[in-house]
């Protein structure tokens, strides 16, 4: 994928993520949501080596991106958002629980990662390359079933990639506070082997995750990359980040991995980019809001 | 054949799928589950019985996504108290998957519950209620009355997930109709899915009283019937249905004519299976005598006579019965 292919599902993720917060504060949304600017090089680095027609990836209630970075058409996932018939799963799902292909996602923190364990068992009988990626928060780390799930695959061997969006949150509670040693301790010591990733530069988490894909495709056996990243977004739609130090915002504007390759672009192609990508979000919110809702459901 | 035999059996046919799995702890060889269940089983089917860790969690929550990707999936909590521990998967995820995503999920968690045996506290209760009044999620529960085998080939082959609840003392019974008693009764079957079992005596089919229960206790209750017919020429009727959530609708069609009904469950009381049934008949109109029997809300003591104060007790049934009879 090249680097401007690149920018522009990076600038749909994010441009998606602010139209969502604006239709919020219009009240032309219900329920929650849980935002994911400010993170979007890992959904693109690392989803684009995946095809959800084949491979399962399961996400959180934070998946937004993922979705979009498999599937960069905004208008099924708009439809889901505002609740209409036509939403990817028919308006039942909302914000939290997605599903495209095998692609799927729920509301559970932690909750998919046994699930995703599941699925790759169900590939390891089979020959063939297929995989499975499970997506999760650092709020995951310290649910139980987690751990569990992580001895369960190394200890039957399972093509599965844990992929941990370590944001240093989980809702307002810090990592620091909550965490004592070290994650890569943590999994190492369940036989797994352990990448840590900066999600700054896309086009370097893109080749790293281009490796570790292929391995696990061709040895089937569990890996688990920790990515450091942050999130602009608060956790849900009323969250006032009142618990985020201002230096630590600041760090991450300045390694914002929108701008970061958005600084290796021509002026006219990030012009016409953006202008595609606005141009997408108001045709699919158009189409969207025209839709039917459904009817009174099973 | 007993009532494990079936189970067995019934285990067999399904994994005789190469797409169906078995997992749970202590489930392989040599030691072949912690009742014996899948004795063999292991050595029959290498690939297929998967001995776990002991993470109910974690194992639940594979199983389901093993379903989720197109297996047919038997998961084996050791002790029915246990399944506290796989709540979340079931609810929030299994249940989801099919209400959210219109996922046919192939899974039966089976489990074995009950007391009567000293196990004590936390390896003698019942407690399948917490999975009752959740949308797609059902419980089953076979008894002597019920092949245990084929209703476990039903439940897997359902397409939903399914809790499928089993009686420690029933797994040495036989089942019923292999029984001397069999002969003096009738016992008829609902044609559904999950049947309902209805047992009357032979000689007299007509009765002004109705026992409705689930499960191991049928057998002890069937025991109960006999002896009021025989010893004092009471005439009892009984109906154990085997879909225990949702409640069969048929099970209520039954009981609605008769004067006098009770509901015997070995569950604590409240909230449970009993006020369900009694909720029902009370909805379509049921003007009769109505009495619930089940554990009372006490710890559940190891020692015989703690235990036997907590759980529900045959005679006091009778008695009640007897009560009713002489005015």
């Amino acid at each position: 994928m090249d680097r401007l292919e690149m920018y522009r599902r990076m600038l749909l993720i994010r441009k998606t993520e602010e139209r969502i917060e604006e239709l919020f504060a219009k009240g032309l949304l219900r329920g929650t949501t849980h935002g994911s600017r400010g993170q979007e090089a890992i959904a693109v680095g690392l989803l684009s080596h995946l095809d959800c027609a084949n491979d399962y990836v399961t996400g959180s209630h934070r998946s937004h991106g993922h979705f979009l970075a498999l599937n960069p058409d905004p208008y099924p996932f708009f439809a889901e958002l505002m609740g209409k018939e036509t939403g990817m799963v028919y308006g039942r799902g909302g914000s939290q629980h997605l599903s495209y292909q095998k692609f799927i996602t729920n509301g559970i923190t932690g909750g998919m990662v046994p699930i995703a364990s599941g699925l790759a068992f169900s590939l390891k009988a089979k020959t063939m390359d297929r995989i499975c990626v499970s997506i999760f928060g650092d709020g995951a780390m310290n649910e139980g079933y987690v751990m569990e799930a992580l001895n369960l695959s190394a200890v039957f061997d399972l093509p599965i990639l844990f992929v941990l969006e370590n944001n240093n949150y989980a809702m307002s509670t810090s990592f620091q506070n909550t965490n004592k040693g070290v994650i890569q301790k943590r999994i190492e010591g369940f036989g797994l082997p352990y990448l840590q990733c900066k999600a700054t530069d896309v086009e370097d988490l893109y080749d790293k995750c281009a490796e570790v894909v292929s391995k696990i495709r061709n040895t089937r056996h569990p890996q688990f990359i920790e990515f450091i990243t942050h999130r602009f977004s608060g956790h849900s739609k009323s969250d006032a980040r009142l618990y985020m130090p201002k230096e630590i915002d600041e760090y991450w504007k300045k390694n914002d991995p929108l701008h970061r390759i958005e600084s290796k672009l021509e002026a006219t192609d990030i012009v016409a980019t953006k202008i595609s990508v606005e141009n997408m979000i108001d045709a699919a919110i158009t189409r969207a809001s025209e839709d039917p809702y459904p009817g009174k459901g099973r | 054949m007993s009532y494990i035999s079936r189970l067995q059996a019934g285990l067999r046919e399904a994994l005789n799928d190469p797409d169906t799995y078995f997992l749970g702890e202590d489930i392989q060889e040599p030691y072949g589950g912690a009742f014996k269940v899948s004795k063999g089983l292991s050595h029959d089917y290498p690939n297929q019985v998967i001995a776990t860790p002991m993470s109910e969690q974690g194992f639940t929550g594979m199983g389901i996504g093993m379903a989720l990707g197109g297996l047919k999936v038997i998961v084996e909590i050791m002790f029915g108290d246990f399944i506290t521990l796989c709540a979340d998967q079931l609810i929030n995820h299994a249940s989801k998957f099919v209400g959210l995503y219109d996922k046919h999920l192939h899974f039966v968690l089976r489990t074995p519950m009950g007391g009567y045996r000293g196990y004590g506290a936390t390896h003698s209760q019942s407690i399948e209620k917490l999975f009752m009044g959740y949308p797609d999620l059902s419980i089953v529960a076979p008894s002597i009355l019920k092949d245990p085998g084929n209703l476990l080939k039903q439940a897997i082959n359902s397409g939903n997930p399914i809790v499928f609840i089993e009686n420690k003392l029933d797994y040495t019974r036989y089942m019923m109709e292999e029984t001397e008693a069999a002969k003096d009764l009738n016992i008829s079957y609902s044609k559904s899915e999950f049947p309902c079992a209805s047992v009357e005596i032979a000689e007299e089919p007509t009765s002004n009283y109705l026992i409705m229960t689930y499960g191991g206790l049928a057998a002890d209750l069937i025991n109960l019937q006999i002896s009021l017919y025989m010893d004092e020429e009471i005439s009892v009727h009984l109906v154990s249905p085997s879909l225990v959530y949702p409640i069969d609708q048929s099970l209520v069609d039954k009981a609605l004519p008769y004067k006098n009904i009770i509901i015997v469950e070995e569950g604590y009381s409240g909230a449970n299976w009993s006020s369900e049934v009694a909720k029902e008949l009370l909805l379509r109109g049921y003007s009769g005598c109505l009495k619930t029997y089940s554990a009372k809300l006490s710890t559940i003591g190891a020692s015989e006579p703690l235990e036997s104060a907590t759980l529900p007790c045959m005679e006091d049934i009778k008695e009640y019965i007897l009560e009713l009879e002489n005015g």
